[in-house]
Formats: C-alpha cells, structure tokens, sequence
C-alpha cells in the first residue's frame, strides 16, 4: 500500500478511536447518572436518530434549516465584502458605517433575536440573525485583505495599464485568499450557531431549533440529543465541503500546488 | 511637446527629495542616471512615470505617454510563473511574454514560479516584463542588479538597440555601464536630487 492510502487508513483509524473514547465516556456517564430525562444513553439516542432518520419530517427540517443558515451565511460574507469594498473606497462610508458595524459585533445575539422578531417574519428571521453574524466577520477580514494587499503590485499594474478585472483576479483574489477563508470558517461556525438559537426562540414551521424547543417542552432529551448531533454534523459537514471549494479555488494561485 | 518636468517639487516624511526640480527627456538614445542610493534617483523616475504626483510644477508631454518601466523591486506575482508574470502587463498574451523571456535568455525559466529562481533571474522576469509592454518610454531602475557583468552587458544592450529612437532612462550604480553604452550621462546627488551633465 503506498504511503498516501496508508496514512488516510491511520487518520481513519485514528478518528474512530477517539470516536469510541468518548462514546464510552459518555455511556460511562450515563450508566451512573441512570436517568434518561438527564442523560440519555448513546445507544438510545442513536435508535431515536435512525427513527427520525426515515421519517419525510426530518429530513424537510433538516433542509429548511440547512438552507437558512446556507442564505443567511452567504448573505453576510457578501455583504462583508461590499462593506470592506466600500469603506476602502469612500471615508464618509467608513465613519458612517464603522460604528454600526462595531455595534452588531458587541451586541448579544439574543438582543438581536428579540428586536428582530418585531419587524421580520419568523421563517426569514434565522437568515437575517446568520446574516447578522458573518457580516462583521467577513467584513473585518476583507478589510484586513484589502489593506494588506501589496500596494507594490497594485502600482506596477497601474503602470502596466492591466484591466481592472485581471487585478482584481491576479492580484487581489490570490491576496484575499487566506482572509477570505478565515471569514468563510469561523463566520460558518457562528452561522450555525446563531441561526439555531434564533429558531429556538422564534420557532418558525420545519426548522430544527423548533424541533430542539418542542424536545424540551415535551421532556424529550433525547431527541435533544438527536437534534444537536443533526447541527453538528451539518456544520462539520458544511465546514469540510467549502474548505475542499476555496482550496479547490486556491490551486489555480497556490505556489506549493504549481510546483 | 518634450516630455520634461518643471519646478518639480516633492517633499517625503519632512525631507524636499526634488527641489524646483526640471529636466527634460532627450528625444531619444540612454541616459544614464549614475549616483549614490537615496539621493532622489527614484522618485524622479516614479514621476515621470506618473506614479507619484509632485507637491508643486507641472510634468509635461507625459500624458498618455506608455511607460516601459522596471522598478527598483521585481514586483512579481509570487503566484504566478515566470511567462504568466510578463503576460500580465501584455493583456496575457503567453506567446510575447515567451519572446520577452527569450530575449532576456530565460526560455528555461518560463514556467517556474519567482520563488523558484535565483535573485538574478527574477530581475530578468522583470526586465521581460518591461521589454514586452514595449512602451513609449523606458525606464530602467537598477537593472542589472544580480547579474553578472556579462550577462548585464548583453541585456542592456538589446534594450539599447531596441529603444534607439525612443527614449530610455537608466539608473545605474555601476559606472561600467554608463561609460560603455549611455549617450549621456548623469551624476546623481543629493537629496534634494541634483543632476549635472558629464
């Protein structure tokens, strides 16, 4: 076996024991809690979740939820970018739009849900709390980007009369790369997390934060379980698909894949 | 109209690099600019090519004007290889930058990446880049930098022949160069910078 296939056997490997550590932990924790209402155990969870599993309703919540945060993700890293853009480009935008910006990353995020839920809709109001998140993160990195991208370069272009679009994809994409991936991770992460805790309050039809309040009114814990775990699969799974995107994206730039 | 600067001023961080600064751009043939690092050398080249606009004085028969111009720095894209970096100032035509490399004897190179080379063949890209934009006028700041004497001769030497009825401006540090192929030469002091005809 060559080395390559060798090591992803390992890595695997690797990844289910720590895998079955901690279900062990958590079965262990169980047995000695021995209430299911506080501490179901994991193979009840995991027979509650291959029940949901072939239901239509789990997988409509599922996708429902999944397309809020995806909208409101996607929103915000654009909005972002346009901030960045914008604030580089004019200095009354900046003054102007600065401090709100500012204002939108101190705030809680349940402040948020709780002004929003007057004026917008509950199904629409995940999406502009994800939207509300990420902005700030993107908007931050592709500042720090732009401000960062060599200002030698940009000049030599200039000289060289090069087109604004071939700037933009030789100069300033390469450059915003690594700024625009830490954007996509951690506004991704925060996404998730604010557009769930936004549906647990708002509880809008097929979402999976209603699914996770009705769970807890109804003393259903392990459906709890079943719910969380569903979020943190999406999210890892999410992570993992627009990391292999932007390196997908990066090769066409990247200097260690040329060589 | 000539191309020349007029009672050029330009003032950086508190010091006056040009002061009531003029001179103008022979019609044609190399001037060398010979002279100590600091002095204003650059900056009067970074005007000229438009890049900087003086404090006060006027820059005229520049407008418009396309500027061959190879920088102090190489200023290559570290993503990109040899041949793409030199398309990038000719609208990616791949064949010119080809030609451009050839000439500044880099056929080899063309597909490795600025990291990849050494200090000298970097300074050729650049070069490359220049001679391929193949614009009105041509600026050469420190080009043989990292070259060896013989090699520098033959590359300055095409770049000569080729801007024969244009005008060419190069900032040198070494004499060799001004003495065996400028048809006039500066010595540079300063700053403010100075220029006085030899």
């Amino acid at each position: 076996m060559k080395d390559g296939g060798l090591n992803k056997v390992k890595s695997v490997a690797r990844a289910l024991a720590v895998l079955a550590f901690w279900l062990a932990v958590w079965a262990a924790l169980a047995a000695l809690v021995h209430k299911e209402l506080l501490l179901p155990r994991p193979d009840l969870v995991l027979e509650r979740f291959f029940a949901l599993l072939v239901t239509n309703q789990f997988w409509l919540v599922t996708a429902s939820s999944l397309l809020r945060i995806v909208e409101g993700f996607a929103l915000g890293l654009t909005g972002g970018g346009l901030l960045a853009l914008l604030m580089q480009k004019s200095r009354i935008a900046t003054a102007l739009l600065q401090p709100l910006v500012q204002v939108v990353r101190s705030t809680p995020v349940a402040s948020f849900i709780i002004l929003a839920l007057v004026w917008i809709d509950k199904p629409l109001l995940p999406v502009f709390i994800s939207f509300l998140m990420v902005l700030p993160i993107s908007w931050a990195n592709l500042r720090a980007g732009l401000e960062n991208t060599d200002r030698q370069l940009l000049e030599m272009a200039a000289l060289f009369r090069v087109r604004r679009l071939d700037v933009w994809r030789r100069i300033y994409f390469p450059s915003l790369h690594p700024y625009l991936l830490s954007a996509a991770t951690t506004g991704l992460g925060l996404a998730w997390k604010s557009g769930i805790t936004a549906e647990v309050i708002a509880a809008p039809r097929l979402a999976v934060g209603s699914e996770l309040q009705a769970a807890k009114v109804n003393l259903e814990t392990a459906d709890a379980f079943v719910w969380t775990l569903v979020v943190a699969i999406l999210s890892m799974a999410l992570e993992k698909l627009l990391l292999r995107m932007m390196k997908r994206g990066k090769a066409r730039y990247a200097p260690e894949e040329k060589a | 109209m000539s191309m020349a600067l007029r009672q050029v001023n330009i003032c950086f961080a508190g010091r006056q690099v040009l002061r009531d600064f003029s001179f103008t751009v022979p019609e044609s043939g190399l001037t060398c600019l010979v002279g100590p690092s600091g002095c204003g050398k650059t900056t009067f080249f970074r005007c000229l090519a438009g890049l900087i606009e003086p404090d006060s004085g006027t820059a005229g028969g520049l407008e418009g004007v396309t500027v061959s111009m190879a920088f102090q720095e190489n200023r290559l894209l570290p993503w990109f290889d040899a041949a793409e970096n030199v398309a990038f100032a000719v609208n990616n035509d791949r064949e010119l930058a080809l030609r451009a490399l050839a000439v500044m004897e880099l056929s080899d190179a063309a597909d490795r990446l600025p990291a990849q080379l050494s200090g000298g063949m970097q300074r050729r890209v650049a070069l490359a880049r220049a001679w391929a934009y193949n614009g009105r006028l041509l600026l050469l700041d420190e080009p043989t930098a990292g070259l060896d004497e013989e090699l520098a001769g033959r590359v300055i030497r095409r770049f000569k022949d080729r801007w024969q009825d244009r005008p060419a401006l190069l900032i040198t540090h070494e004499r060799w160069l001004a003495d065996r192929f400028a048809d006039r030469i500066y010595e540079a002091s300063g700053p403010p910078l100075t220029l006085k005809d030899t």
